[in-house]
């Protein structure tokens, strides 16, 4: 796979006060990396730094083989982008504000500037002022803008951030067609775990300017053992029961439920035992637990989460 | 270069660039009109040099009296003036023609400074505040070219307001006053009167009242730059403009220093029409302090502008 974002031991650090602290991951062409942590953890700032807008204290950041530090120009032409929120001229029309970009980039023809603007679905409207756009028509636009010159990478810091279900689909689906038909590698930041678990292929988690894990987003869901509910009656001698069969932080009894660990190859075996002892099953389902779960009991681990 | 296409782009979109246009015309009407309806109309005087004569020997005697070597001086280019009209035969009531009218609006480069110390100081600041900034410097260009095509395009918007003040000018006094030959302007140099061009001296008045109007705008900018905020960027620029003479006035009457001051040097008119405004100061000094302030104000605004993290 082609690396084309690399990033070194990227540290900032703002009146002697560490904000990253050394920072490596890398990122592939066709890949969806997410960028996963609580406020304040240092996303944003590491975007910035990504982009230019922000100064690296040391290390470095390579686009496409070239230093964001030493060559600004080369590295950041691979780069399309929406930094937080998309602002635009709203005083320009939509098209008008696609052209000013368009002339400092270079290499993009009016054609392009069409054809990016049907993809974006905004055809209708683009020779309105921004101004009179919603905030999904904005964040359309801003993709647009974007996209405008073909760059390797795309970085959106907070995509779905106030749009509706359908709009958070749409752009998930999008994004997911850039990276597979493109080869696009696509950086998204978020807090919203549940989304950045139907969106992403991998997943950097960061707290407090820390890097403190890259995983496989397929990878973290599955695991050998996984956690199942049992509905049954009586519930007491139920408990009994699969006492004897799990170990004794594997089973929990609730008022309603008991809930077990083990793996899948167990639970006919289980279902077996209580039939055995009489008791009367209503349901015995997985809990498939959520990358939220997962995102908190790392972060939970290493520290308070903000 | 497409960069100042883009900058030009953004000022002429606004609504607010074409109600300050707006603005600058209606003032040059009004004050034509003004003028016109003011009967100004001096019955043809045969008496004008014995009225000059009666004139020159009133300010002769009150030279001894008057206070400081500045007021003494321009005295005595009154005088001087009035000699020479006696002298040549040139009557002072010259028939009002559109050309006396552009001198008269020459006054306006206050304004049009105004109006371009506004859209300097909006240049940098604007971009921050509408959060624009962050789109525009992820662009493969470094930010030393974004930020000089900003400054040039502030340039030819104030050039391009001047000569729209001229031109405006023009119009209005040919419509109203006619377009009358003019009569020679006379300059004042070194205790002598020279016949000058009107059209030339126009043109140079102009050009030499546009050297503040050029410095405070480029300081608007840095302040922007620098800042970030335009409303301090015109805050302090309009008010040193406004003031910056009358502090100096103050300033040099006690220390010697106050001729380091921007403000002492952006009026190289004094050296041509009066006397400078603290004693000791010569044309080359002025052009040298000028040109210093001008170093230094870009210096900060590039310097400050590259270096800073955007996190707006």
């Amino acid at each position: 796979m082609e690396t084309v974002v690399s990033l070194s031991n990227v540290t900032k650090k703002i009146n002697n006060k560490t904000i990253i602290d050394s920072i490596s991951f890398d990122v592939y062409a066709g890949e969806i990396f997410g960028f996963l942590g609580p406020n304040g953890a240092g996303k944003t700032t590491t975007i910035r730094m990504l982009v230019g807008l922000m100064k690296i204290t040391s290390g470095d950041i390579h686009i496409g083989g070239h230093s964001v530090k030493t060559n600004f120009e080369d590295a950041v032409k691979h780069i399309g982008a929406i930094v937080e929120n998309p602002e635009m001229y709203k005083f320009m029309s939509g098209y008008d504000n696609l052209k000013h970009y368009a002339r400092m980039t270079g290499g993009v023809s009016s054609e392009r500037i069409a054809e990016i603007v049907e993809l974006v679905g905004l055809t209708q409207r683009i020779k309105e002022k921004v101004k009179t756009y919603s905030l999904g028509m904005r964040q359309r636009l801003g993709l647009a803008q974007a996209l405008l010159h073909r760059p390797k990478v795309l970085i959106l810091d907070e995509p779905t951030n106030g749009l509706d279900p359908a709009g958070i689909r749409e752009i998930r689906d999008y994004l997911k067609k850039l990276a597979r038909e493109e080869n696009m590698a696509v950086i998204v930041s978020s807090h919203l775990l549940s989304e950045m678990e139907m969106m992403c292929d991998r997943i950097g988690i960061i707290q407090n300017g820390k890097m403190i894990d890259v995983q496989n987003v397929r990878e973290i869901m599955q695991e050998d053992k996984q956690s199942y509910v049992i509905n049954a009656k009586p519930l007491q001698k139920a408990y009994e029961v699969l006492k004897k069969s799990f170990s004794e932080e594997d089973v929990i009894v609730s008022q309603q439920s008991i809930h077990i660990k083990g793996s899948k190859a167990e639970i006919p075996n289980v279902i077996n035992k209580l039939v055995e002892n009489e008791i009367e099953i209503y349901q015995v389902s997985p809990i498939s637990k959520s990358l939220e779960d997962k995102f908190l009991e790392i972060t939970g681990d290493k520290g308070g989460v903000a | 270069m497409g960069l100042i296409v883009n900058e030009w782009v953004k000022i002429f979109k606004r609504k607010t660039t074409y109600i300050m246009i707006g603005i600058l015309a209606l003032l040059i009407l009004a004050s034509s009109i003004v003028i016109v309806t003011t009967d100004n109309e001096q019955s043809p005087d045969n008496n004008w040099k014995t009225e000059l004569q009666m004139q020159n020997r009133e300010m002769e005697k009150s030279i001894e009296s008057m206070p400081g070597e500045q007021n003494k001086e321009l005295i005595r280019k009154d005088i001087a003036e009035n000699e020479y009209r006696i002298e040549h035969n040139i009557s002072p009531a010259e028939d009002y023609s559109a050309w006396s009218f552009i001198e008269d609006m020459m006054q306006l480069i206050d304004i049009v400074a105004l109006l371009t110390i506004i859209v300097a100081a909006g240049m940098v600041a604007s971009e921050f505040s509408w959060g624009t900034i962050k789109l525009l410097l992820i662009r493969p260009i470094s930010r030393v070219k974004i930020l000089l095509s900003k400054y040039v395009v502030v340039l030819l918007f104030s050039l391009a307001m001047l000569l729209l003040l001229f031109i405006i000018s023009f119009v209005c006094g040919a419509i109203f006053f006619g377009l009358d030959n003019p009569s020679p302007y006379l300059a004042y140099a070194d205790g002598k009167i020279v016949e000058q061009n009107f059209v030339i001296h126009l043109v140079t008045n102009y050009l030499l009242s546009s050297i503040g109007l050029l410095m405070f705008t480029t300081m608007a900018f840095m302040i922007s730059a620098a800042f970030r905020s335009s409303s301090l960027a015109i805050g302090i620029s309009i008010f040193l403009l406004l003031a910056g003479g009358t502090i100096t006035t103050l300033l040099a009457a006690k220390f010697e220093w106050a001729k380091y001051l921007l403000f002492a040097n952006v009026n190289l008119t004094q050296y041509f029409e009066s006397v400078p405004m603290v004693e000791g100061m010569t044309l080359t000094f002025s052009v040298i302090m000028l040109f210093i302030y001008f170093i230094i104000f870009h210096v900060i605004s590039f310097w400050v502008f590259v270096k800073r993290d955007v996190a707006a």
